[in-house]
């Protein structure tokens, strides 16, 4: 266990070990896409009320599901960078933000769409679109901050710090704008354990969030990649990699 | 005042980093009580960075620092109060007066004790601007006012970066006097000048060099 | 509270009354700002008692993130905080001081300030009760979580902008209950829950700021 540990945290066996899993991933991530788009938008069962438009929840709710996995996942890795000092950690902190960034504007571009023909508006400032809209915020202090620093120890230590910070807050604020209002439609997700969904649209919903999941594992490996050649450019192994890669 | 048991700062194979490179070459050496030591090297070959690093502010190097057998970098805290560091930045605040700063201070590290800086302002000739704003000083009163704090807060180690700069010959005279009244009580110095300290006993000299980068990549170079 | 963390709070102290007049700026910018609202939306009673306690909460946030700065960056300029360091003061003991002084300084001015600006808005008297007391508890949350904030920039370049960018968002939390509290008690509503939760944030930010406010605070200086 722990010797996996260590070979994880150097950067140089993970660019090596990822190089084999990438295409793996791509693949994975590609067919689930096809197979999920395809049950979500051409099979799947209408919603008696929503009719067509329920379709969107297919990329709205694994969007969502996503983005706040990636808060957690770059916190939580910032962390441990932060307390033991491990490189990796910090460069898979870093190389989070910007897909989950990404993937949280997704979710409320989605969502605004969604709105328009279910409440008439665009944008609604109800509780779930607010957090999102301030869990954007977290993400974007957060790529920020990062870049404000000259220094690359610094950034990371410091960053890491005000991730951690908004993990602690992200419940918080999550709870207070529920509070603050309550007029979204009660969590789609926590209906799991006595599905009111059909199976089949289940199925899609499932699929599809496979799907993001292993886009985002893809993304974020390809990102991590490119951040150690980066930041090892001076190491022999990304100079004879990269030399060989020219000539 | 402090024991007379002998103190021991340690360096081994100490190299201080800046956006990951070395500023010099990997230096070693020891200082014993009664000994002061000069560190000296070119505009930017890392002298503030090392005394940083010494004082357990800074943590961007690799090597070991040991104070009396511990490790600084696992005991910050309890080192951090016997060491008396002056750098660059002051750590005055202008809004207040010299006597309020001095006894801030002072009251941080021990019970109140005026004589002291009155004693302290008094050899330094700055007695008379006791109640005066920091911010109303000459650079030279404010340097002396700083300094004043190696007699108000009696610590074992003294770590001062560039004590001479805007000093007039009269002040340089008396801080060499004091710094040896120090290493007579076993009292250690570390400090950084561009000039020559005649007038320091027990005054060894360290040479920054600069760090061999070419070496520096070639080794990384070769990092499997 | 240790004989260190109130000399260093006496220190903050005699810093902003040395100056005649800079602890007036954050109220003065309080009801400046408050008093710009009539100006702008409608100098009609009944509405502007509706906006009171948003403009009221949104007032004393932004004061607030106005003088996070003065406490903590001149310090890390001319080398005080190193100093405190050195001389054997912890960080989380620094900025728990620094953050109590800033808020005896702004905070409380404001929440003194509170009621005057409640009665200009045509707020009742139990509203402007609640207005009073939710600062109360909710302002010494902002100065803070402010802390963490500012440790985290100082020294560097456009810190100010880049200070609000990381702050305002993990306000949101202490606005919405504040905002909520004073609003509740202007329909006649129960404001203990409300209230309640702001204390409950006021203990989670003690607790915690000051333990992320002193690591920021070393990266900075490190």
């Amino acid at each position: 266990m722990w010797t996996w540990f260590y070979q994880m945290a150097s950067p140089k066996w993970f660019f090596q070990f990822t190089e084999k899993l990438l295409p793996w991933f791509k693949a994975i991530t590609l067919i689930l896409f096809v197979v999920g788009l395809a049950l979500g938008l051409l099979f799947s069962s209408l919603d008696y009320q929503q009719g067509n438009t329920v379709r969107i929840l297919y990329i709205h709710v694994p969007g969502a599901f996503l983005s706040m996995f990636g808060y957690v996942l770059m916190a939580i890795s910032g962390g441990i960078g932060l307390i033991w000092r491990i490189k990796m950690a910090h460069i898979v902190s870093v190389s989070c933000a910007p897909i989950g960034a990404i993937l949280t504007l997704l979710t409320l571009i989605t969502g605004a769409v969604w709105g328009k023909p279910t409440w008439g508006t665009y944008w609604e400032w109800d509780a779930r679109l607010t957090s999102y809209l301030i869990l954007l915020f977290l993400y974007l202090g957060f790529m920020a901050l990062h870049s404000a620093f000259d220094d690359r120890k610094a950034a990371d230590r410091a960053s890491a710090v005000l991730a951690l910070v908004g993990l602690v807050n992200i419940p918080i604020i999550h709870f207070s704008v529920e509070w603050w209002n309550t007029l979204h439609q009660g969590a789609t997700i926590s209906k799991f354990e006595k599905p009111s969904m059909d199976p089949d649209m289940l199925a899609a919903l499932l699929t599809m969030i496979a799907a993001y999941q292993f886009y985002f594992l893809t993304v974020l490996m390809q990102r991590i990649r490119s951040e150690i050649l980066e930041r090892e450019k001076m190491a022999g192994w990304v100079r004879k990699l990269v030399g060989n890669g020219q000539q | 005042m402090y024991q007379e048991s002998e103190n021991l700062l340690k360096i081994e194979n100490l190299a201080v980093f800046r956006s990951d490179l070395p500023l010099f070459e990997t230096i070693d050496f020891q200082l014993i009580s009664g000994e002061a030591l000069q560190i000296s090297g070119t505009n930017g070959s890392g002298k503030t960075s090392l005394l940083r690093c010494l004082c357990g502010l800074s943590s961007r190097y690799s090597g070991s620092i040991y104070w009396n057998g511990k490790l600084i970098s696992s005991n910050t805290h309890d080192i951090h109060k016997q060491i008396l560091y002056l750098g660059h930045a002051l750590g005055l605040k202008p809004r207040l007066t010299v006597n309020q700063n001095l006894s801030f201070y002072q009251q941080l590290r021990f019970d109140a004790d005026q004589p002291n800086i009155h004693r302290a302002l008094k050899a330094l000739k700055i007695e008379n601007y006791l109640d005066e704003q920091v911010a109303n000083l000459s650079a030279g009163q404010k340097r002396r006012v700083a300094l004043a704090r190696i007699i108000s807060e009696p610590v074992k180690l003294w770590i001062l970066d560039e004590p001479m700069v805007a000093l007039d010959t009269d002040g340089q005279a008396w801080l060499e006097e004091v710094c040896n009244q120090h290493l007579s009580k076993g009292g250690l110095i570390i400090l950084t000048s561009h000039q020559p300290l005649k007038g320091i006993d027990n005054l060894t000299s360290l040479t920054l060099q600069p760090a061999d980068l070419n070496a520096f990549y070639k080794r990384l170079g070769e990092q499997e | 509270m240790s004989s260190s963390s109130i000399a260093l709070i006496k220190r903050e102290l005699a810093v902003v009354f040395r100056s005649k007049n800079e602890f007036i700026y954050p109220v003065a910018f309080f009801v400046i700002v408050t008093s710009l609202f009539p100006l702008a939306v409608t100098p009609d009673p009944v509405q502007l008692a509706f906006i009171a306690p948003g403009v009221i909460w949104v007032a004393a946030l932004l004061s607030i993130l106005l003088s996070l700065n003065g406490f903590y960056q001149p310090d890390y300029e001319e080398g005080g905080l190193e100093q405190l360091l050195l001389a054997g003061v912890s960080g989380t003991q620094i900025v728990a001081a620094k953050s109590l002084a800033n808020w005896l300084v702004t905070g409380l001015p404001l929440v003194i300030m509170a009621p005057l600006i409640g009665v200009l808005f045509n707020l009742d008297g139990r509203a402007i009760g609640v207005a009073f007391v939710s600062l109360l508890i909710g302002t010494p949350s902002l100065c803070f979580i402010g802390s963490i904030g500012m440790c985290l920039t100082l020294g560097l370049r456009n810190g100010g902008v880049l200070l609000t960018l990381l702050i305002l968002p993990l306000f949101i939390p202490v606005l919405i209950f504040g905002a909520l509290a004073v609003q509740a008690a202007s329909l006649n509503d129960g404001v203990t829950g409300q209230l309640a939760v702001l204390g409950a944030m006021l203990i989670l930010s003690i607790m915690l700021s000051p333990l992320a406010g002193s690591a920021a605070m070393k990266i900075a200086i490190d």
